[in-house]
């Protein structure tokens, strides 16, 4: 099997901490490069994992390589895609993939479906995984309604200074397309929802920047049921502590699971876990969060060799981004 | 009076925050490194400054116009990053306040080791290492500078806000609360306590020290339920299981014997003991599989039977060697009413940032 080639654009926490230990270890796999605009983070962190550090250039005068990694935040990513697309390399962001549906599909026309992913990682957590087959095969029958919702008050940042608090990367602020887009994104890909209608929703900014947004959302052409539509409660706080839960509510039982990787899946009602019955499979599906991006890179990887779309192919994403653009949209939205 | 709180939006600092803001009587200048992290206080009408304490150059404008500095900071990093970041924190927090300036600096119960039960050494942890060796170069720096310090190490930080507190209130309401047979020194400190000990030092007749800041008297963990289940409505309903004191030899031995089980129990031990005992006699054969027999099918059914233990912490050592002399007990201080309480209803969202202290340190 040939080895694939991998160049690293971005040297932040989610390449130190999640990219590179899990590309070092997936198999064929080699990184060719690894390239920050700061000379400083790239040099330590390409020194760590004895890796060529690239610093100083134009996205024109990158190395070749079959797959190139943007792990930059998404205003800052356009150069790169251009270049990439002319080059016929494929890419795989990280998310949010775009901030408008229109862009999103600007972006993905330029490439094969095969050869553009995007990092919604939470597709391959076992619970999600064991909910969207629930659904998918009605083992509850139809799904009625979900609420989901994900948060908590901002603590400890851990770091000087965030790109969160860029101006110049104004529009990928926020709590919905930071964090947010991870749950909007889980909520369709559980339902396998099609459409969708915004119904109501409020935002809290804080200047530009989203911190906590409410919606009430129609799913609609979801995959048990497509005639029918779900109701689907979300939100996503930096202010407050939310449920940090997912509840399909179908019938005649409520499923629900928490939000973090390693999370079960019951029926029954959390607040009553006595009364609980635990849900599991045989499925392989990620319960710590290096096991959910090694198979998100082994499905992106294998479709890539195959040319056959993955799981996380930009254009399985563009609902989500159409959602969170319509969230963020202050027009409609009422006020907090 | 202006009172800087470092690492304002931090778990303890923001309830902080929000308690001396209501109180009024201070001017609060809560310190942030960046607007991601004080969008709670914010939100929560408080005004911040933003900036690194740890940065010789911000550090003047944060905080060189206030009269009492208490750090709440908690550096992140690699061992070598978060050590260099408490040394740059301390020593601008001297250099950079003013000469009449209190300094209140938190510290923790982890500088005393491993809170376990039945260790004969206390092992400390790196975070407990981390924040010892703070509190020297906290005491160096007060004996340089000549300013008043106080050392406050605190407890298990209770509060409506504490991670701890929100758990305690979790399993109160879904009655899965159990409580070991001997009631604990639970080592908790209301964040109301924290709130009364800096004015009590701000007051004065405090002593500049290293004190062990806790619930004044000590409240066991039984004590922190109780208040807990009334806070949240929830009558207390806990099973208790026995518990009892581990020998030392037990605590001496046991880790041996867990890491001898782990080798009797790799495979290649498993296979060179099947080995060994194709050769000799039958009979010790059928005996050796009986007793393995027995022991798994024991081991087995113990565990279907397994009863349900106490968190491990509700068992952890009582710490202290110098209490902080609180002049009111805690349970005085405690509100009764929503557990809620400190977050504001009247506020008034996004305030403008506070302007930065004007002049160097005086």
């Amino acid at each position: 099997m040939k080895r694939l080639s991998i160049g690293i654009v971005g040297a932040g926490e989610i390449t130190r901490r999640a990219h590179l230990p899990v590309l070092t270890n997936t198999p064929n796999v080699q990184i060719a490069w690894l390239y920050d605009h700061r000379p400083e983070s790239v040099l330590t962190l390409a020194r760590a994992y004895r890796l060529e550090a690239l610093h100083s250039l134009a996205p024109e005068a990158l190395p070749a390589c079959d797959i190139a990694l943007l792990a930059i935040p998404v205003d800052a990513r356009g150069d790169y895609l251009r270049h990439f697309s002319r080059q016929g390399t494929a890419v795989f962001c990280e998310k949010p993939f775009a901030m408008s549906a229109a862009e999103h599909l600007l972006l993905a026309e330029q490439f094969a479906p095969h050869a553009l992913g995007c990092g919604f990682m939470r597709r391959f957590f076992r619970s999600t995984m064991l909910l969207r087959r629930i659904v998918a095969e009605g083992i509850f029958g139809s799904l009625l309604r979900m609420d989901i919702s994900e948060g908590n008050r901002s603590k400890g940042s851990g770091v000087d200074s965030s790109f969160l608090d860029d101006p110049r990367l104004g529009a990928s602020r926020g709590v919905l397309a930071d964090l947010g887009s991870h749950t909007i994104d889980m909520a369709l890909y559980v339902s396998g929802a099609s459409a969708f209608e915004v119904r109501s929703h409020t935002l809290v900014l804080d200047g530009a920047v989203d911190r906590k947004v409410t919606a009430q959302v129609t799913l609609q052409g979801a995959s048990s049921s497509p005639s029918r539509s779900i109701e689907l409660n979300y939100g996503a706080s930096w202010l407050d502590r939310q449920d940090n839960r997912i509840r399909l509510i179908f019938p005649h039982a409520i499923v629900w699971s928490d939000l973090s990787v390693s999370a079960d899946v019951y029926v029954g009602s959390p607040e009553n876990p006595r009364d609980n019955l635990l849900l599991t499979s045989e499925d392989v599906g990620a319960r710590t969060y290096n096991q959910a991006f090694f198979l998100e890179w082994r499905n992106f990887l294998e479709g890539f060799r195959a040319q056959r779309e993955s799981l996380v192919s930009a254009r399985s994403a563009l609902l989500t981004t159409s959602l969170v653009e319509s969230l963020l949209n202050t027009e409609t939205a009422l006020p907090n | 009076m202006k009172i800087a709180i470092i690492g304002a939006n931090g778990q303890v600092g923001a309830e902080l925050c929000l308690m001396l803001a209501a109180k009024g009587s201070l001017e609060l200048v809560p310190i942030c490194r960046n607007r991601s992290g004080s969008a709670f206080l914010r939100w929560q009408g408080i005004a911040c400054r933003h900036g690194r304490a740890a940065d010789p150059k911000d550090a003047p404008r944060l905080l060189a116009d206030c009269d009492i500095i208490v750090n709440s900071s908690l550096a992140s990093g690699s061992p070598a990053q978060i050590r260099r970041i408490e040394d740059q924190i301390a020593q601008n927090i001297f250099a950079c306040s003013k000469r009449s300036a209190i300094i209140i600096h938190f510290s923790t119960q982890s500088v005393y080791g491993d809170p376990r039960p039945g260790h004969w050494i206390r092992w400390r942890n790196p975070y407990g290492r981390a924040k010892l060796a703070t509190e020297r170069r906290v005491r160096t720096a007060q004996r340089r500078y000549g300013k008043a310090a106080y050392i406050l190490r605190l407890g298990h930080v209770c509060g409506p806000m504490q991670q701890i507190t929100h758990d305690i209130r979790t399993d109160i309401r879904a009655k899965r609360v159990i409580f070991p047979g001997q009631n604990h020194s639970s080592n908790t400190v209301y964040t109301f306590a924290i709130v009364a000990a800096i004015t009590q030092i701000i007051r004065g007749g405090v002593k500049p020290d290293t004190y062990d800041l806790m619930n004044s008297p000590p409240w066991g963990w039984r004590e922190v339920y109780e208040y807990e289940a009334q806070a949240v409505d929830t009558p207390l309903s806990a099973a208790v299981v026995a518990s009892g004191p581990r020998s030392a030899p037990v605590a001496v031995l046991a880790p041996m014997l867990r890491v001898a089980a782990a080798l009797i129990s790799a495979e290649p031990v498993r296979n060179a003991v099947a080995k060994i005992f194709a050769y000799v006699p039958d009979r010790t054969n059928t005996r050796a599989l009986a007793w393995w027999y027995k022991r798994r099918a024991r081991s087995e059914i113990s565990a279907l039977n397994a009863a349900p233990a106490p968190p491990q912490h509700l068992a952890w050592l009582p710490n202290g060697v110098h209490f902080f002399p609180a002049d009111q007990p805690t349970m005085e201080l405690m509100p009764s009413g929503t557990p809620d309480a400190t977050v504001r209803k009247d506020l008034k969202s996004w305030p403008p940032d506070l302007p930065d202290a004007a002049a160097g340190p005086t």
